[in-house]
């Protein structure tokens, strides 16, 4: 349907004849973009089969075995307590850096800084280990960082959130009041820097549930003194967009950056190493940790760390012969007591989706991590029925469950978000 | 003694009954000519080409039906879309395939076949090939596809099948509705989507004057961008009509997939309820189905 009708928003049901020509372009333009989508789809699936047959014949899988489930969870806890790598937080730290300088300098540059990352980075995370004296000496060491929220999971009434950020704001500004004679424009009083949690935990897809994200849009460029670093994933961003216009008052935004094949290598090469048992001589000419194509990894990680953690734990295996009957826990930070083989990472395939399971797995990318009762008032289901389907999702290993709530899986970002995006969802891209 | 006059006519009328009996032979001759010898290899031949056909078809409607429901959403009205152009192929050659083993197929008995045949189905089949006629012609125009969600008189639902004489709709009270083709030369026909996946649904409300239409189109909005069916991409209007009873508002908005609409609505309406049930909203105080004719004028 031609989007001028649309624009309109009265799009006739019966075809004036004057439009004709109009529909045949539309349609045709249509048929275009559809061919367009299935011919990326299509050659998606053709490059990660290429992927998985060239990784298979590289890496064979003969004779190896996943780890006992005491191992592998061993390994992630391991692997989640991997810092984030120095050229990663550097570069994060450098982006905000950048961006205050413009706004000490200048009384017309941005007072605010959205970090954008996927739904499953944590951005939160990698905020408060970028900003360190370690990554940022400088703007540690001149500038108040503060934190005026607590939390970085939505809090259990997401209609509070508004009354949270005004009184948030309200403390800050009693901590150091304002006097009536210095001058507003004095760039001298720009050395406060306000640190926000994720902008996705900030909201809540339901009636009244996003009016914290309208306070702070319209509060930030009210407080030019204040320097408002906000992350957000790409999702959240995109939505918030539609309905209350952020990124026409948050102007500045800046992508964490990504993982290259070195960097991914020099990341995780010193963890594999300590985890199991050095391989034998004769062994070590089929180590598999030498022979992984880090290029192909990186490209399958697509440079995010989150994901780039599970699918490497995925890619882990053990000799069939060295499988122990009942396996032990290490102590800490001990090697597991035999060698770990590894094959070649790749992406898990998706199980058959139902459509309820796409407007699940939207509201959790939407969203981040979140309660079965936000997601319940999200998608406007009874609790019961949603969690019916979200036994479905974390039974096929899509959805994951945490102290916080509940998430996607890192390692099915990449194909849940194809899934999504071919089924006419509102993703990061297509906003 | 007989007169030349008589002669004349005489050797006038041998001529014409010689030329008569000519132009039977040679009528023989053409049909000869026309028909084929048929034979029992040929009927075998014909009776398996109309069951392939019919199998192929039958096929094709299956196969098209079950791979548009397994692809992502976006291919599968064009996936739908398809299946009369496989139909129209399987029949082409069904067609030539049974004229070519039955008929000689010279330019000039094409033109005695085509003429015989029309004849027949201006007497026996008028309606049934208007309608076929009509079908074809609507998959140039289009103004319905498989797929679509259409209205024709009294009945709105999703083209599931388009067929030789007609299309068959499938309705929200889960009623299966065929209509002939030969419909698109007189009534009106309401396509809500036109192949696209999404179609507006519009969503009523009904509210006294004195209530607060500023909050309430707030709430609207906010009922329609927190639903999970919603089409994002797509914009949502909220129109409001000044009735006698009180004022009429019009949610206006897209779902991603057109057959969510019922889901759609309902979903919207319980959300705006419940806000609603939370704000000094005051109801029309006449039944509204009394003013509806009175009523006009959007704002």
């Amino acid at each position: 349907m031609p989007d001028k009708l649309r624009q309109e928003g009265c799009a006739g049901r019966i075809a004036p004849e004057g439009l004709h020509r109009e529909w045949r372009i539309a349609v045709v333009s249509q048929l275009f973009f559809m061919v367009g989508k299935l011919f990326k789809n299509v050659v998606s699936q053709v490059q990660s089969g290429l992927l998985r047959a060239k990784a298979a014949s590289k890496l064979s899988e003969e004779g190896l075995c996943s780890l006992p489930s005491v191992w592998d969870v061993e390994v992630r806890q391991r692997l989640r307590a991997l810092p984030y790598p120095d050229s990663y937080l550097t570069a994060v730290a450098d982006q905000i850096a950048e961006a205050i300088a413009a706004w000490q300098s200048d009384l017309d540059a941005p007072n605010n800084l959205v970090l954008l990352g996927s739904p499953v980075d944590n951005t939160a995370a990698v905020l408060d280990a970028a900003l360190t004296a370690d990554y940022a000496p400088e703007l540690t060491a001149s500038l108040d960082i503060l934190r005026p929220l607590p939390w970085s999971i939505r809090p259990a009434d997401p209609l509070l959130i508004e009354t949270q950020l005004t009184e948030a704001l309200a403390r800050l500004q009693e901590a150091e009041p304002i006097n009536d004679d210095d001058d507003p424009d004095d760039l001298a009083r720009r050395h406060q820097v306000i640190v926000l949690p994720p902008l996705e935990q900030c909201y809540l897809r339901c009636i009244g549930g996003w009016r914290g994200i309208e306070w702070l849009r319209d509060t930030v460029n009210a407080q030019q003194n204040y320097f408002w670093v906000i992350p957000s994933n790409t999702w959240a961003w995109a939505f918030l967009n539609r309905v209350c216009q952020v990124e026409a008052y948050l102007n500045y935004t800046r992508p964490l950056p990504r993982l290259d094949r070195n960097a991914l290598r020099d990341w995780i090469t010193p963890l594999a190493e300590t985890l199991g048992q050095p391989l034998s001589e004769e062994d070590e000419s089929s180590s598999a940790l030498g022979d992984v194509s880090w290029s192909t990894f990186a490209d399958l990680c697509e440079g995010r760390p989150e994901v780039a953690r599970a699918l490497w734990l995925r890619s882990l295996r053990l000799q069939k012969s060295d499988r122990p009957e009942q396996p032990q826990l290490p102590d800490q930070g001990d090697p597991l007591p035999v060698p770990l083989r590894q094959v070649q990472p790749a992406l898990p395939s998706l199980p058959d989706l139902e459509a309820a399971d796409h407007y699940v797995i939207h509201a959790l990318m939407l969203h981040g991590v979140t309660a079965r009762s936000h997601l319940a008032l999200s998608l406007g289901q009874p609790e019961s029925i949603v969690q019916v389907r979200v036994q479905m999702l974390r039974q096929a290993g899509l959805l994951r469950l945490s102290q916080s709530g509940l998430g996607i899986h890192p390692a099915y970002y990449s194909r849940l978000f194809t899934e999504l995006e071919t089924n006419n969802f509102l993703t990061e891209e297509n906003s | 003694m007989i007169s030349p006059l008589l002669l004349s006519l005489n050797l006038w009328n041998l001529w014409c009954r010689l030329a008569q009996i000519d132009s039977l032979r040679e009528t023989d001759d053409a049909v000869d000519a026309l028909l084929r010898e048929i034979s029992v290899n040929r009927i075998v031949n014909a009776v398996v080409s109309l069951l392939l056909a019919y199998a192929l078809l039958t096929g094709v409607q299956s196969l098209s039906n079950w791979l548009s429901e397994q692809v992502p959403k976006q291919f599968r009205l064009g996936i739908k879309q398809s299946i009369p152009f496989w139909k129209g192929i399987i029949l082409i050659a069904l067609m030539a395939h049974i004229l070519g083993l039955f008929f000689n197929l010279s330019g000039q008995n094409l033109v005695a076949i085509t003429g015989t045949i029309a004849v027949a189905l201006g007497f026996a089949f008028k309606d049934y090939a208007t309608s076929v006629i009509a079908g074809v012609v609507a998959l140039f125009e289009a103004p319905y596809r498989v797929g679509d969600r259409v209205t024709i008189g009294d009945y709105y639902g999703e083209v599931v099948s388009y067929g030789l004489r007609g299309i068959r709709l499938h309705t929200f009270d889960d009623d299966l509705v065929t209509i002939p083709h030969s419909v698109t030369w007189s009534d009106p026909i309401a396509n809500a989507n036109s192949g696209s996946l999404e179609a507006q649904v519009v969503t009523d409300f009904y509210v006294d004057h004195e209530a607060d239409l500023q909050a309430i189109t707030d709430i609207l909005y906010q009922a329609a961008y927190s639903s999970r069916f919603v089409q994002l991409q797509l914009p949502i209007v909220v129109v409001l009509a000044e009735m006698p009873w009180g004022s009429h508002l019009k949610l206006r908005a897209y779902p991603m997939d057109i057959r969510d609409e019922p889901a759609f609505r309902t979903d919207i309406l319980r959300r705006a309820k419940v806000a609603l049930a939370e704000h000094p909203v005051v109801y029309p105080r006449m039944n509204p189905m009394m003013g509806l004719e009175a009523g006009r004028g959007e704002g």
